[in-house]
């Protein structure tokens, strides 16, 4: 049997090639390369951060000089401040920044009363952003003829005519409460008209203009619900017209002297004080307090907030003499004008004579809740 | 350090005439070592040792001693070889072939088939037949006898991953037919 040939190593592989030599017209060719003026080695360069930093300068400038430059015209800033006895009128477009909020005229005259703490929009229109109130802060206060707004941090729009004005609210939540205190609660995208007696207004320099059509009617008036605001839009105000009228528009209760009726969106404590009167009766005054503190906590009708204050103290009284005197005390720096403004001097009479009988019958308590509240 | 044409007692002597003088020296080991990655191509060999006395024009300020410069030029023709091999795999891929009409790959040059055992030829044809990292690191080791710390060193690699390229080549070259001493 023949024997199988041996495989070659690698090794003779290698070795194989030790006989070969470059080929002449190949080493001429090397020679003459390497023997020729030096030349920019281009392999290099092309790899290198000076060729890409020179080929974005090259971009940018060809960039540069094919796009034809646009210039922006800045928008027209315009704006005139007219001072006369205590307010200041605005002509133009106008932004003030003043503390916790921006205020930006939206109509040709616009005219305001900026002092400490409190702000007054007399005539024209004004978009406002107010910064966030901390939680338990007081509220910002914005007057207005017939009315003032209280904003805890939101976006809305006001509009003053001759004898009625438009609330515009783009953010956050708002409470209206007209002069005669009726109060309306105002949510994102809805618009509130109110109106006030020509007296009302304090006395200004007569307008120049207003953008905003007068309008006649007594009844509310109905006009599209405004857009979400942007940045662009911002002092488009919106102009309220017949034809455009719909059914989300309100306006706050008329001031009647009677205890105001709360809005369609405001909640109603009923509910809340059937529940504390349920658990009064049962005698679980703790949870009836608890109850009520978390019905408080809620957004009110401000007489509902003083039925509240004052059944505190009644409450209290049942668990803490003490406690019941401090809350009647704080009922009465509130609500001194109020409808238990009485009830309440009594009782703080008998917190000062006996500071340990403070636990009555039931049957002296002030007049029932929901009497109060309907 | 005193850089390598002062101790040769060249003031500032032409970078030509150097590389003249080292490719001279260098050229005949450098061919060998592409004839061998390349398959036995003796043109492409020569363009690689063309390559590598170019490029050392642009890299002899970087130079210390001329005069050893044997484990230089063997980093050196290597990595060009490689390079070159890689190159030419991508481009003798099928995608890149369909979109540009590249020539086709050099034959055996008639002088490697007058010189070169047909035995031999076929193992060359094995080696040739490896992927480009596993055919340099093969004819590394086991003709070159270079160890793998060593290989990792002149080709940047770890040598975790040079082993792993050494173990796959060796499978394919027993799968050929042929022996590989490990030992070797």
């Amino acid at each position: 049997m023949p024997a199988e040939p041996t495989k070659p190593s690698l090794e003779a592989y290698g070795r194989a090639f030790r006989q070969m030599q470059i080929r002449p017209e190949a080493d001429a060719r090397i020679r003459a390369r390497l023997q020729a003026p030096l030349r920019w080695n281009q392999r290099r360069f092309l790899l290198s951060p000076r060729y890409w930093a020179l080929a974005a300068v090259v971009v940018v400038v060809t960039i540069g000089l094919a796009i034809p430059r646009v210039k922006l015209a800045p928008p027209p800033v315009s704006c005139e401040v007219e001072s006369k006895a205590g307010l200041n009128s605005y002509r133009g477009t106008c932004q003030l920044a003043l503390e916790g909020m921006t205020v930006s005229m939206t109509s040709e005259v616009t005219t305001l009363v900026e002092e400490m703490q409190r702000v007054e929009l007399v005539e024209g229109s004004a978009s406002f952003v107010v910064e966030k109130v901390a939680v338990g802060g007081e509220p910002v206060v914005i007057r207005v003829p017939g009315g003032r707004i209280e904003v805890l941090g939101t976006h809305f729009d006001v509009q003053l005519m001759s004898s009625q004005g438009a609330l515009t609210l783009h953010e956050g939540r708002i409470r209206f409460t007209s002069d005669g205190q009726s109060a309306v609660v105002m949510h994102p995208g809805e618009r509130v008209v109110w109106r006030w007696a020509e007296g009302d207004r304090p006395p200004i320099v007569p307008p120049l203009g207003s953008t905003l059509a007068h309008q006649t009617e007594s009844e509310p008036m109905l006009a599209p619900r405004p857009e979400p605001p942007s940045t662009t839009a911002k002092t488009a105000a919106p102009t309220p017209s017949r034809a455009t009228r719909q059914p989300s528009e309100r306006t706050p209760p008329p001031a009647t002297g009677e205890p105001p009726r709360a809005s369609r969106r405001l909640p109603q404590p009923e509910t809340a004080i059937a529940r504390i009167m349920e658990l009064k009766l049962q005698g679980k005054f703790s949870q009836a307090l608890l109850a009520l503190d978390k019905a408080a906590s809620g957004v009110l009708a401000p007489h509902a907030r003083e039925v509240l204050s004052f059944e505190r103290g009644v409450l209290l009284e049942r668990i803490d003499g003490a406690r019941a005197c401090a809350q009647f005390e704080l009922h009465q720096s509130r609500y001194h004008a109020g409808q238990y403004a009485r009830a309440a001097d009594q009782r703080l009479k008998r917190c000062a004579s006996s500071h340990d009988s403070l636990t009555h019958d039931a049957d002296n308590s002030p007049p029932l809740l929901d009497d109060k509240t309907q | 350090m005193p850089k390598a044409t002062e101790r040769r007692g060249l003031a500032e002597p032409d970078p030509r005439e150097l590389v003249l003088y080292l490719y001279e020296r260098h050229q005949k080991h450098v061919l060998r070592l592409a004839l061998r990655y390349g398959g036995g191509r003796l043109g492409w060999a020569e363009d690689v040792t063309q390559d590598v006395f170019v490029s050392l024009l642009s890299h002899l300020p970087e130079l210390h001693d001329v005069e050893d410069l044997d484990g230089y030029f063997y980093r050196l023709t290597t990595r060009r070889c490689l390079n070159r091999l890689r190159h030419e795999r991508l481009v003798n891929s099928a995608p890149v072939k369909w979109l540009l009409t590249t020539l086709g790959r050099e034959s055996e040059s008639p002088e490697t088939r007058a010189l070169v055992h047909a035995e031999l030829r076929q193992l060359g044809l094995a080696l040739d037949s490896l992927p480009p990292k596993e055919r340099v690191v093969v004819s590394m080791r086991f003709i070159d006898h270079q160890s793998q710390q060593e290989i990792a060193t002149a080709l940047g690699y770890s040598k975790g991953y040079v082993s792993k390229l050494l173990k796959r080549g060796t499978v394919r070259l027993r799968q050929a037919g042929f022996e590989v001493n490990d030992a070797g």
